[in-house]
């Protein structure tokens, strides 16, 4: 189980470039474009399940998320096909507009993805500039096909699912005098998957889960020292009756280290001063601070409106 | 439902419950690296097992764990032979033999393998035996799903 150590901050769309340049600057890293599809899955709420396992032991029902990455041609409309994809892209996206839509994450979870998709584009390294360019130009022609086939009757399909992550993360640790948010998560991969309704959505079914919500980040981030990564985040609710992007104006920061061990206090006492210098080198221009915990509360009883 | 962990292919664990199966990994190594990348996934995955054991205990409970230990792996004509003794906590449950063919040259001749396999074993009076050769996914091929499905039948009791 994995403690994440994290704070968050927020500017205006207006402050971007000037923040980009300041990171890059403290970083000594370029900004990384990256993006990634989360789905938020609840118990199937008809069954009777009790809160308490065969122990005795009292387990709270607690949300999964399931994240995986996108290619880009599924996120960029014509207008921006032909801009170079980097940081500056995400000053394109200002509004709720966003070419990702219900019926294609649909499809992403029933594994119903156009044939067109090359595994390749999705799993390859994006740390590459190169590589994201090529990326694009193959997606470019995915993206009409894609449309084409989306329109299709969608018939059953055995398809094995691509590899997600699978997380469930704790509320966040207590106490008025914390300096930094310490969540722990647990996490595992799913591969790939075989057999008779083999689709992401089939299986998490068969765990007793159901689809609750889901959101898509398109960000970039730097990887700067002693593993500590930030990242300037866009997110949009894609929902049925069309998409919301709960950034609108600006961008959420998100500053966090991942700490392997929970038991590791060493590490995670060093940690925390390196987040906490990283928010005292950016006082007055970034304010970075700690969420509430119940905001990052993933247990179903609480927090209904998670958003 | 049923968990298979194999220790030969990478500490794989595939999940199955009827017909349907799914991969998961809790090494580090195998995860994309585009999951890490983006930040899906922190780098440090656990096991399915340990997930179903302590999340979501409350919606499953194990029943049965089945454990082979030292087991041997031959190779013999042309065939793998993986063997484990299989043990509960009750007690012995009987002996696992897990073979496969190594080329296709090979693939060729084993159902004719497993056939003198067979003619042995009934030369020699065992007829307490299963064996499954099933395949979850008749029109594709993902060998470590099929496995984990032939190693369920073979062990449904």
């Amino acid at each position: 189980m994995v403690q994440q150590l994290s704070l968050f901050g927020s500017i205006n769309d207006d402050d971007y470039d000037l923040l980009i340049s300041t990171l890059t600057t403290i970083s000594g890293n370029p900004p990384l474009l990256y993006n990634s599809l989360c789905t938020i899955w609840k118990p199937n709420p008809s069954y009777d399940v009790e809160n308490v396992n065969s122990r005795n032991q009292l387990v709270e029902p607690n949300r999964i998320k399931l994240s995986k990455e996108l290619p880009f041609a599924y996120l960029i409309d014509e207008t921006m096909a032909d801009k170079p994809l980097n940081f500056k892209i995400l000053k394109s996206f200002t509004n709720d507009e966003i070419s990702l839509d219900y019926s294609m994450t649909k499809n992403i979870l029933h594994d119903e993805v156009p044939q067109t998709n090359s595994n390749n584009s999705t799993t390859v390294g994006k740390k590459d500039g190169e590589n994201v360019k090529s990326d694009v130009k193959e997606g470019e022609n995915k993206d009409d096909e894609a449309d084409v086939d989306m329109d299709a009757t969608s018939t059953v399909s055995n398809k094995s699912c691509s590899s997600w992550s699978l997380q469930i993360s704790d509320i966040p640790a207590a106490g008025n005098n914390r300096s930094v948010s310490m969540q722990t998560i647990a996490e595992t991969i799913i591969l790939s998957s075989a057999g008779e309704n083999s689709s992401i959505t089939s299986l998490m079914n068969e765990l007793g889960y159901v689809f609750e919500f889901q959101y898509l980040t398109i960000g970039v981030k730097f990887f700067m020292k002693h593993g500590l990564i930030l990242e300037l985040q866009k997110i949009w609710q894609i929902e049925e009756n069309g998409n919301s992007q709960i950034t609108n104006g600006g961008f959420l920061i998100k500053a966090y280290i991942n700490v392997s061990r929970g038991t590791d206090i060493d590490r995670i006492n060093y940690t925390e001063t390196v987040l906490m210098s990283l928010k005292k080198e950016l006082q007055g221009y970034i304010d970075l601070s700690v969420p509430d915990r119940q905001s990052m509360d993933s247990r179903v009883a609480h927090g209904n409106n998670v958003i | 439902m049923y968990s298979i962990t194999f220790h030969h292919h990478a500490r794989q664990t595939v999940l199955i419950k009827d017909k349907s199966a799914m991969v998961t990994t809790a090494a580090a190594a195998d995860i994309p690296p585009a999951l890490v990348f983006n930040g899906s996934s922190t780098g440090v995955p656990e096991s399915i097992d340990s997930i179903l054991s302590s999340k979501l205990s409350n919606i499953w409970l194990q029943r049965q764990l089945i454990k082979g230990d030292a087991g041997e792996t031959l190779l013999m004509d042309g065939l793998t032979v993986r063997l484990v003794n299989l043990f509960s906590s009750t007690g012995f449950k009987g002996l696992l033999i897990e073979l496969q063919a190594g080329t296709s040259n090979e693939a060729a001749n084993f159902e004719a393998k497993i056939a003198d396999i067979e003619a042995h074993l009934s030369e020699i009076q065992v007829k307490d035996y299963k064996t499954s050769s099933d395949s979850l996914t008749p029109d594709s091929d993902n060998y470590i799903c099929d496995l984990a499905y032939q190693y369920v039948r073979a062990l449904e009791f």
